[in-house]
């Protein structure tokens, strides 16, 4: 079963991550569900696919109170990302879901309909939550074409959706990051598989090493906090990606 | 997490019924066009026979009116067909949500009142796409039925075709062929159009 667990908690403003659910089949892969809450409205990111929702909504409502749920933040457009859209739906007609606007008529495949999503520009931007703003940051091509990650600069939090994602054994599966270079192999071929742009990888460095991070909250995996934030800023920027290219292009893997 | 139930394997049953029908229909489509032209070929041999195989000419060229009336019949009833795959979609649809909302464990009953209301629009949901289906599954087979009786009137004309075939004097035995063909050919449709009724029947069951 999953659980609630709070990351920030200032007044109204909270941070809650939905996470590790020992339960689930072994053919999903498991997922992070953030809920940013303050005042009266709460947003939840990457809320998962269809199978997982029972497991989400009940750990959800185990400790909040899901009516207060008005947005869902879509990193990308992936299965494993967004495909519950059409239950939460079920449960809140009025729930509306933020995405980039590439994926304006590709989504609703998952359910909803014109009036349920709001297109995200390529550049981002802000999105308001219950009196204050997050900030959209741009992540195209890491991995998705229409990438978006979510920093609220009064937490210090990014949620970095597949950035940072780790896919470690159940005995290695911790919360929160505790031994970077173990955590890291668990990184490694998830990034530069995943990841195919290195001017992508690079224009994403840039812009994350002058955010003022506390935790780097990937939506696989453990989350990085501290100096461990910096440390797989660095490391992401100095990874060579794109190695599905390897098999057909052999001198960019001798290259790596 | 993940697990699959009977709900899972009876919903894929309501499909697997319909392509088998699909597929039916299809297999009657063609057959009935082969009718059609057997019945243009008795037709024509029927002109060789001249006088003496008027008699044949006219069974022949009221089984050609059959065998086209009957892929009308088809056209129709492959209609009703895909709406029915639409209803059935449909239904699974909603019937899986609310397999993945009876999963949701409320251990605060923050939202009991909610999930209940959710669930209760989804079982008025399903029943309704259920009476929607099984009134489809009724149009089905009063439609395979007629096609079924229009089938049994080919049935009789082919006879009368075989029996008209025996006056056609020097034609004779090559309307005789002509007209074993079609009888054949009749024959296969109606097999055909009653498995379809059947395969009908077993669904309603």
């Amino acid at each position: 079963m999953k659980k609630l667990e709070t990351l920030f908690s200032e007044g109204t403003h909270q941070w809650q991550v939905i996470a590790r659910d020992p339960e689930r089949a072994s053919a999903l892969i498991d997922t992070n569900e953030y809920l940013i809450a303050h005042g009266n409205e709460a947003m939840l990111t990457d809320p998962g696919g269809l199978e997982i929702f029972p497991v989400v909504f009940s750990a959800l409502a185990a400790g909040f109170d899901p009516r207060r749920v008005k947005w869902i933040f879509a990193s990308h457009q992936d299965p494993d990302v967004i495909s519950s859209l059409s239950l939460w739906l079920e449960f809140n007609p009025a729930l509306r879901c933020y995405a980039s606007r590439i994926w304006g008529s590709f989504l609703p495949h998952y359910g909803g309909d014109e009036t349920t999503f709001i297109g995200l520009p390529d550049e981002g931007g802000k999105l308001p939550l219950g009196g204050i703003e997050l900030d959209v940051v741009p992540a195209h091509y890491l991995h998705s074409s229409g990438n978006f990650h979510l920093y609220d600069a009064k937490a210090r939090i990014l949620f970095s959706g597949d950035v940072g994602a780790a896919l470690p054994p159940p005995e290695e599966d911790e919360l929160f990051v505790t031994d970077f270079d173990r955590h890291i192999r668990h990184a490694e071929g998830f990034h530069r598989r995943f990841m195919g742009s290195k001017a992508a990888v690079l224009d994403w460095c840039e812009r994350a090493a002058v955010m003022d991070i506390d935790m780097l909250c990937p939506q696989h995996g453990s989350i990085y906090q501290g100096a461990d934030v910096m440390r797989f800023i660095n490391w992401l920027s100095e990874l060579e990606v794109g190695s599905g290219l390897w098999a057909t292009l052999p001198e960019m893997k001798k290259a790596a | 997490m993940g697990h699959k139930n009977n709900g899972t394997a009876v919903r894929s049953a309501d499909l697997h019924a319909i392509v088998r029908i699909g597929e039916g229909i299809r297999g009657v489509v063609d057959t009935a066009r082969e009718v059609n032209l057997a019945a243009l070929n008795a037709m024509l041999s029927s002109r060789r026979g001249g006088d003496n195989a008027v008699g044949f000419r006219v069974a022949s060229a009221e089984l050609r009116g059959i065998s086209t009336r009957l892929m009308e019949a088809m056209q129709g009833l492959t209609l009703l067909v895909s709406s029915m795959v639409n209803e059935v979609a449909q239904r699974q649809r909603k019937q899986r949500n609310q397999d993945y909302f009876r999963r949701v464990q409320d251990s605060q009953d923050r939202i009991g009142g909610r999930l209940s209301e959710i669930l209760g629009k989804q079982e008025e949901e399903v029943d309704r796409l259920g009476m929607l289906l099984g009134q489809s599954r009724r149009d089905l087979h009063m439609k395979a039925s007629r096609a079924l009786r229009l089938c049994n009137q080919g049935l009789t004309l082919s006879r009368s075709a075989l029996i008209e075939a025996a006056y056609g004097g020097e034609s004779a035995p090559a309307l005789k062929q002509v007209a074993e063909q079609l009888a054949q050919s009749i024959h296969s449709v109606a097999e055909m159009l009653g498995g379809v009724r059947a395969e009908l029947e077993e669904a309603r069951r």
